[in-house]
């Protein structure tokens, strides 16, 4: 079993997106070295790199995903039935910030800033600079899927904008069996 | 088991194998934490990384990426982990 999660944009966006993040590029370096384990911020350095001065390629299309096997049984416990409601909310509407989420599913903010980092931890989600320096919630993903057997490289919809998040397949989040 | 496939210790040990892919005109590579393996196309032929690129890239067969990554996830299901040198031969 695997769960995936894949974002599709293009290479103009890709650079937008990581400007937002990160700032320009002496700011992206200077992240990845203060921050070796955030091992998807590498890839996309390189990817930033490459891009950034090679406008040729902007409209052409770029893929970023992630792939999850559990390897013990305690893995996917993570993915309680809270926990996939905020995903959920997350999906459907933009939040400034982690208290306008938590105000908004009710619940605490300090346990909902726990689960993001989870989630960003799985790289589910990331968070972005917003103003006065708050750390805004996003869904780094088009599409999450849980997947039992092969994940074949034709997806429906595989360059579709839409978002299409949490379909499942033959997936019971725990607890509600 | 190598020095190179013991896991590190932190946060990102969580009961998961993470697969992070990236694929655009330039390529496409799977990088595999956390023991940081990485299977690349950039810069030439198929080549899979030692773990946190310690050691030479080596050659393997060529594949699509959704290939490559349905052998590594067999890999780790079957394992609970990922063994470079057994990944390796599987991969070659």
């Amino acid at each position: 079993m695997m769960i995936h999660v894949e974002q599709h944009l293009t290479v103009e966006a890709f650079l937008a997106a990581m400007r937002q993040r990160y700032g320009d590029l002496r700011g992206f370096r200077a992240y990845v070295r203060s921050h070796p384990r955030d091992v998807a911020a590498k890839l996309d350095l390189e990817d930033f790199e490459f891009y950034a001065d090679r406008p040729e390629f902007g409209a052409d299309g770029l893929e970023r995903a992630v792939s999850l096997i559990p390897v013990d049984d305690k893995a996917l416990s993570a993915f309680t039935k809270q926990r996939l409601a905020l995903l959920d909310t997350l999906a459907k509407a933009p939040f400034d910030s982690v208290r306008q989420l938590a105000r908004h599913l009710g619940r605490d903010v300090h346990n909902v800033h726990a689960d993001l980092r989870l989630f960003q931890e799985l790289g589910i989600v990331a968070f972005e600079r917003g103003p006065r320096n708050r750390r805004v919630p996003r869904l780094a993903a088009d599409a999450l899927r849980v997947v039992v057997g092969p994940l074949s490289g034709g997806l429906p919809g595989r360059h579709a904008r839409e978002r299409r998040i949490l379909e499942t397949e033959d997936f019971v989040p725990p607890g509600e069996t | 088991m190598n020095e190179v496939d013991r896991l590190p210790r932190g946060r990102d040990l969580l009961g998961w194998i993470r697969l992070i892919q990236r694929r655009s005109p330039r390529g496409w590579s799977v990088m595999i934490t956390p023991q940081e393996i990485r299977i690349d196309n950039f810069h030439g032929p198929l080549h899979v990384h030692p773990p946190r690129d310690r050691g030479d890239p080596e050659p393997i067969r060529e594949r699509s990426m959704d290939a490559v990554r349905e052998i590594v996830r067999r890999h780790a299901e079957a394992r609970g982990t990922v063994r470079f040198e057994e990944l390796l031969e599987e991969l070659r």
